[in-house]
């Protein structure tokens, strides 16, 4: 186009057409704006709720900045809560479903990854999917209204604050958990201690007895030693990360390496959710305790197996006479093996020199 | 070699030493093959004997098969030196002396120097008498240790967790040291050292060629042709 020429028919038309595009999208908010206040008259009242049948209490009451500070600031009430459109609701309104947006492709612009689509596959998707109503579906673990982030510290979903949000369904293990080193240490405001979902992970959940579970016999020595073997968290709190080396070549680790799982793992030992530091008179791993623990799997275990230490590294000075022997072992080795060599290059010299001495005797 | 066909041959082993040597060489290539996979288990070509062994229980088997051989073989092995004539005579002949000391000393002078004549030596060499004595105290410690680790619950209802480890550091490395000293040391002596090059046949045949017979144990060569002239 040329400065100065006017617009042609065509170009004014599609001018047009976006123009009317355009104030009927603004209508389009306003209305869901108007509708927002409509809703709000009622869901806006504190302590607004409704005793169901089965004498069950909806809280109904919804703060409207909660939804203005989430994720979902520009959302609707109705952009969720897409069945509803008459007031009072003839029907039941039923629970959101969060894939109306996120699901691949959307023009909404809605984040739609990998992990979302591996909850189906996760043990709460399962049991979803099965009819099960007590499991959890995608707003019972990140809220309803007040969506953040899992990286804004007040999330549901924080490292800090998800604990919380599993135990709500899983009392008896958060109990356990919150008493746990793992669960003190997070309380202390420590963020490297784990939470729920660094050992069970996020959308991928499955039941321990599921192979592919990370929790699972197979899986469990390498989803500790994510963080276990990092030297440079282990030694913030004076814990060993050689004791995933040291575990990987007992006959525990070699057992478990090859595919044995009724062999030890840590959590055989150390349990799942109760984890205590050794020095605790509680913990399984108290020399107190021991017998008991490992008469889990060695019936009749007695105080023997608390007489000398588990993790032991045969490479390391702390090993005491074992270290000693290996060492002295390795240089008898290593000193027999010159001695034969030495042995048998003189065999060879010997052999080579009389050889040409007799060559040199039959040559006149 | 020209006369290679008119050379004789003269008895090395019997057909009970062959026997005791084949099952030997069976329980340690079982032991060796099985153990060195444990030790070396994040190696690739320990994961390969061990899926070849049926996998971690399939060693296990192996091991255990191996090390019941071994320690029968041995328990046969004390038996017959201390019953039959024949075993004592060989066991005598292994028990070392001052003498022996000497002449591996003045084999290393031989070879380094090359003076005077070649050391002679009778039906075991020094150098044989010190492999035997090796393997024969080996088998004890390994067999002892072993005997602790096959079941870690009894053995850890009689002992403290340390002395398993203990028993398991001393296994492991004695394993290793023994192998060497088979790998290198016997194989070279039999297959290579003295003109047995490619292999000495005396542990299928029982016999040896007289001529290296005689270059290896002239001592007893020279002994034998005495007594038959006598």
């Amino acid at each position: 186009m040329t400065p100065g020429r006017t617009l042609s028919t065509r170009s004014r038309r599609a001018l047009l057409a976006l123009a009317v595009a355009l104030a009927a999208a603004c209508l389009a908010v306003g209305t869901a704006a108007q509708e927002d206040v409509r809703c709000l008259s009622c869901h806006g009242k504190p302590g607004f709720k409704k005793t169901l049948a089965s004498g069950k209490v909806l809280e109904l009451f919804v703060d409207p900045t909660s939804l203005r500070l989430s994720v979902h600031k520009d959302k609707h009430c109705v952009d969720c809560h897409a069945d509803v459109s008459e007031v009072p609701h003839p029907n039941v309104p039923q629970k959101v479903n969060c894939r109306r947006c996120h699901y691949s492709g959307n023009t909404a612009g809605a984040p739609q990854i990998e992990k979302y689509v591996e909850f189906e596959q996760s043990v709460h998707g399962k049991a979803l999917a099965e009819g099960n109503t007590k499991a959890p579906a995608c707003q019972d673990c990140h809220g309803d209204h007040f969506i953040l982030p899992g990286s804004d510290p007040r999330s549901e979903v924080s490292h800090k604050n998800l604990p919380q949000v599993c135990g709500r369904c899983h009392l008896e293990i958060f109990g356990q958990y919150e008493a746990s080193v793992h669960g003190k240490a997070l309380a202390k405001g420590i963020m490297d201690a784990p939470v729920c979902t660094n050992c069970h992970g996020e959308h991928t959940i499955r039941k321990a007895a599921d192979a592919s579970s990370s929790v699972n016999a197979g899986h469990v020595a390498n989803t500790c030693a994510k963080c276990h073997a990092k030297v440079v968290i282990m030694e913030k709190y004076g814990v060993k990360a050689e004791q995933v080396a040291t575990y990987n070549e007992s006959f525990h680790g070699i057992a478990n390496e090859f595919g044995v799982l009724t062999a030890a793992n840590c959590a055989s030992c150390h349990t799942a959710h109760d984890i205590l530091p050794e020095n605790d008179p509680r913990s399984s791993v108290n020399a107190a305790n021991i017998p008991k623990t490992c008469g889990k799997c060695h019936a009749g275990a007695n105080a023997n197996f608390a007489n000398g230490r588990i993790h032991i590294n045969a490479k390391d000075k702390s090993a005491g006479i074992v270290y000693w022997i290996a060492l002295g072992f390795k240089i008898l080795t290593l000193s027999t093996l010159a001695g034969l060599f030495v042995h048998i290059g003189l065999d060879l010299y010997r052999k080579f020199r009389n050889r040409k001495a007799h060559h040199g005797e039959a040559k006149p | 070699m020209t006369e290679k066909g008119t050379v004789g041959t003269v008895e090395r082993m019997t057909r009970a030493q062959r026997l005791v040597h084949l099952v030997l060489m069976v329980a340690i290539l079982m032991l060796v093959f099985s153990g060195l996979a444990l030790a070396y288990h994040e190696q690739g070509w320990a994961h390969a004997i061990i899926s070849l062994m049926g996998g971690f229980g399939g060693r296990n088997v192996v091991h255990r098969t191996g090390a019941v051989l071994l320690v029968l073989v041995f328990i046969y092995h004390v038996i017959a030196t201390n019953v039959s004539a024949s075993h004592q005579r060989n066991a005598l002949a292994s028990v070392p002396k001052p003498a022996d000391l000497k002449a591996g000393w003045a084999t290393f002078l031989w070879r380094m120097t090359g003076r005077g004549e070649a050391p002679k030596y009778g039906h075991y060499t020094p150098m044989q008498k010190f492999q035997y004595w090796l393997i024969f105290l080996g088998c004890l410690l390994m067999g002892l240790s072993g005997v602790v680790l096959w079941s870690p619950k009894i053995s850890l209802e009689l002992f403290p967790k340390s002395f398993f480890d203990l028993m398991l550091v001393v296994h492991s490395s004695q394993a290793q040291w023994a192998f060497i000293i088979l790998l290198v040391w016997h194989l070279w002596d039999v297959h290579v050292a003295g003109g047995n090059f490619p292999m000495n046949p005396a542990w299928i045949t029982g016999r040896m060629r007289e001529d290296l017979y005689r270059a290896q144990h002239e001592g007893e060569w020279e002994a034998m042709q005495k007594g038959t002239k006598e």
